[in-house]
């Protein structure tokens, strides 16, 4: 087991948070029809941002495109509003359980270079991964499994998969 | 039927936007509750040291399908409204193995690198910088990533279409499945990897 730093509070129970968050999601699919989401809001968030640099830039491709010439505002979405609210969420709950150290987390064999270098290829295919699949574990793992969509219970198998391949080659830089 | 109320009419924008806020401060507020915002406890899956995103995921999964479902059952929901992501095997498979490979090397995924970033983690922005470069390189490489993946778009496909199952039993299967799967997790967690190297 992983638990929280000395200086912060417990984590909760596992099985509880997960209840809760199943709750939360039921209720996005009972008022909109929608779920959660964090993968779409980062996408229009590059977008615009890339947009206000060069919108010809991004009239040129194909798939940045589609996200600026819709009607509505690249931004004005259900996701990014979502992601507002993690943003805030994770705030209240870091400063009540002083959890705001700044700090870089790391497993205990490696060193902080090798850390940024593993956070920052991951992160690239991360992204990667969830672009083509349509989807993040939230978007598309979590919120696709509850509603016994073929799509999600796929993308999870899959993830879990690769990732306990992947973990196992770079398990110095965990364990 | 009475839900989902966004998309049968009675509510309007607004109500959408207070809805997806209100769903994000307490999805975040989760997120960090429950350890999601430590990169740490994320890889630990990996190894069998901490099934806690494990534990997460499948409670949240089988309370949103046993909600949903029941409403469905007793008339308020249109689940044929609700949310559902086409089935593309190439893409989820190929963009899972990728995902995957990432989320073992950088410690997180999307939703839990912004709980950790707005907890300060500096692993958590660098990985969010990494994703903004990774969102770049799959823009740039489009045309060629949709000539290959993007082609068999199979529609929106059920578990229950693809086992031939009624929603109630496939719904009942995977409780059951899960928590055949949690009692399993508990016995041999900590115990994929003897000692740590």
């Amino acid at each position: 087991m992983i638990n929280a730093q000395k200086h912060e509070k417990a984590y909760i129970n596992p099985y509880l948070g997960g209840i809760g968050l199943g709750m939360v999601l039921f209720f996005t699919f009972f008022v909109a029809g929608k779920g959660l989401g964090a993968s779409g809001a980062l996408t229009r968030m590059f977008t615009f941002t890339l947009n206000l640099m060069s919108p010809t830039y991004v009239a040129g491709h194909d798939y940045l495109y589609k996200y600026v010439s819709s009607s509505n505002h690249v931004l004005y979405h259900w996701l990014t509003f979502m992601l507002v609210g993690v943003v805030i969420g994770s705030l209240v709950a870091g400063f009540r359980q002083k959890r705001m150290k700044v700090e870089m987390l790391k497993g205990p064999g490696t060193t902080k270079n090798r850390r940024i270098m593993t956070a920052f290829a991951g992160g690239i295919l991360v992204a990667f991964g969830a672009r083509l699949a349509g989807g993040c574990t939230s978007g598309l793992a979590l919120t696709g499994a509850a509603t016994l969509g073929a799509a999600g219970w796929v993308f999870f198998l899959s993830v879990f998969t690769a990732g306990l391949a992947v973990a196992y080659i770079i398990r110095r830089e965990w364990l | 039927m009475l839900a989902p109320f966004l998309k049968l009419g009675y509510i309007d924008d607004l109500g959408m936007i207070l809805t997806s806020i209100v769903a994000g401060l307490v999805f975040g507020y989760i997120l960090v509750s429950t350890g999601m915002g430590n990169s740490r406890k994320i890889s630990a899956v990996f190894y069998g040291k901490d099934w806690g995103v494990m534990k997460v995921m499948f409670s949240a999964v089988v309370t949103t399908m046993i909600l949903t479902y029941s409403s469905f059952y007793l008339g308020i929901l249109d689940i044929s409204l609700v949310q559902l992501t086409k089935l593309n095997l190439g893409a989820q498979i190929y963009g899972g193995l990728i995902f995957g490979a990432g989320m073992a090397i950088g410690g997180y995924c999307p939703g839990t690198a912004i709980a950790a970033g707005a907890n300060r983690k500096i692993d958590a922005l660098i990985f969010i910088l990494g994703f903004m470069v990774g969102l770049w390189m799959f823009a740039i490489n489009y045309g060629t990533i949709s000539e290959f993946f993007m082609t068999d778009n199979l529609g929106k496909v059920t578990l229950s279409d693809v086992f031939n199952l009624s929603f109630g039993t496939m719904s009942m299967l995977v409780v059951l499945t899960a928590l055949g799967t949690f009692l399993l997790l508990n016995k041999i967690e900590g115990k994929l990897y003897k000692k740590s190297i």
